[in-house]
């Protein structure tokens, strides 16, 4: 009688595993859930700082001395630069002016028959690219002083320099 | 014995809340990293690109060309020269800048103009000697004014106030109450440059430009390390 007593609720050594499975099953789902999120957090932030880093390399090569004298020197100072990944556009507009990151070739400052452009490729970030889910977009923007030559009305050669902005803007789809 | 060697499964439920609470901590600790990773190196982007940017507006505004008769500058009847140079010009007559005061702060309100959302920032020239030690000294700083509902209780909505002011307007701010100001405001990135003011006797004066700028903060014009640098609006 007393040894029935003790064997209450008591169902085997299987059946008394069984209430031990949901803490069990319960802790195993929030770790792999927190491993996935940590993990994502970690690959999207090390992204981010990549693009930075790019960022910060293009526009320190590109700004050189914060003086641009001519389209020859900024080709120069493009040329220079060798990233692959992220793709980057940059090239100086004006200083006012409002800019569309989705529209830049049409932004930048023409000189004779190019642009004040630097670019590792020919696509074009769009608004679908900057939208979708695992897309990173970077910008920054600095001022720089740019020689202008120029003959005016009269058809004395002139020489102004205008501040300008540099745009840098880089992404990795 | 034999009895107790069947029963051993009672203990398994106090084990499983066992690894329940090892894995909490190790889930704790997940968390924790991945708030914190990066954050320094995120700190110190945005600071970088604060300096970057300083040093950058501050050889635009001393080397850029400016209209000294208000034709636009391209125009066959301007008459150009760099802004530096006018406001050196300006200093050795009375050493102060009156003339092309309003000139200087145009050009740095245009070349602050694309992070004028961004930051706040403050613009002088001191000079090491008497009789004005800051002959020009210009900030842009956003306030935040808070709309409260009918009620009173709870926020609706806040309204950001760009104010700009040309400071030091008795003559009387010293460096240590811009270090303060600064120090309050927490700088994001700053430029200075040395300047030489030549003046008609023939001698030259030394003197520095600096640029602060700093993320807006929330403070009023009665804050007591503003109210100490004697600003009016501009």
């Amino acid at each position: 009688m007393f040894f029935q007593l003790n064997k209450k609720g008591y169902l085997g050594p299987i059946g008394d595993d069984l209430p031990s499975l949901i803490p069990l099953m319960f802790a195993l789902v929030i770790f792999f859930s927190s491993f996935y999120m940590t993990v994502n957090t970690y690959n999207d932030r090390t992204i981010d700082f990549e693009n930075d880093i790019a960022v910060v390399q293009i526009s320190a090569s590109l700004r050189g001395t914060g003086f641009v004298s001519s389209l020859t020197e900024f080709e120069k100072s493009c040329n220079a630069l060798n990233i692959r990944q992220p793709f980057f556009s940059a090239g100086l507009t004006e200083l006012d002016k409002e800019i569309n990151i989705f529209d830049l070739d049409s932004e930048y400052i023409p000189d004779g028959g190019n642009l004040f452009k630097c670019s590792n490729t020919n696509e074009t970030l769009t608004q679908e690219k900057a939208f979708s889910l695992n897309s990173k977009v970077v910008s920054r923007i600095y001022p720089l002083v740019m020689e202008k030559n120029f003959t005016d009305g009269r058809g004395n050669e002139k020489s102004i320099v205008i501040p300008v902005k540099l745009i840098v803007v880089a992404w990795k789809e | 014995m034999e009895r107790i060697r069947k029963q051993k499964g009672q203990a398994a439920v106090t084990d499983a809340l066992f690894f329940l609470i090892i894995v909490m901590s190790l889930v704790s600790f997940m968390f924790l990293f991945s708030s914190q990773y990066g954050r320094t190196v995120g700190e110190y982007s945005t600071s970088k690109y604060g300096s970057d940017y300083a040093t950058s507006a501050l050889k635009t505004i001393l080397y850029s060309s400016f209209s000294r008769n208000d034709f636009p500058i391209s125009s066959d009847e301007a008459e150009v020269d760099f802004l530096i140079a006018a406001i050196k010009e300006d200093y050795a007559f009375n050493e102060n800048i009156d003339y092309f005061k309003n000139d200087l702060t145009l050009s740095v309100q245009s070349v602050m103009k694309p992070v004028r959302n961004s930051f706040d920032y403050l613009f002088f020239i001191r000079v090491d000697s008497t009789p004005f030690s800051f002959p020009y000294f210009f900030i842009s700083r956003k306030e935040f004014t808070s709309v409260y509902d009918e009620d009173g209780i709870f926020i609706e909505s806040v309204d950001v106030t760009e104010k700009n002011y040309l400071c030091n307007s008795d003559n009387s701010v010293t460096q240590q109450d811009i270090d303060s100001f600064i120090i309050f405001v927490g700088a994001q990135g700053q430029a200075v440059s040395s300047i030489s003011f030549p003046l008609l006797s023939g001698s030259t004066k030394e003197g520095i430009v600096q640029l602060v700028l700093w993320t807006p903060k929330d403070f009023n014009e009665t804050e007591s390390v503003f109210e100490k640098l004697k600003c009016v609006s501009a």
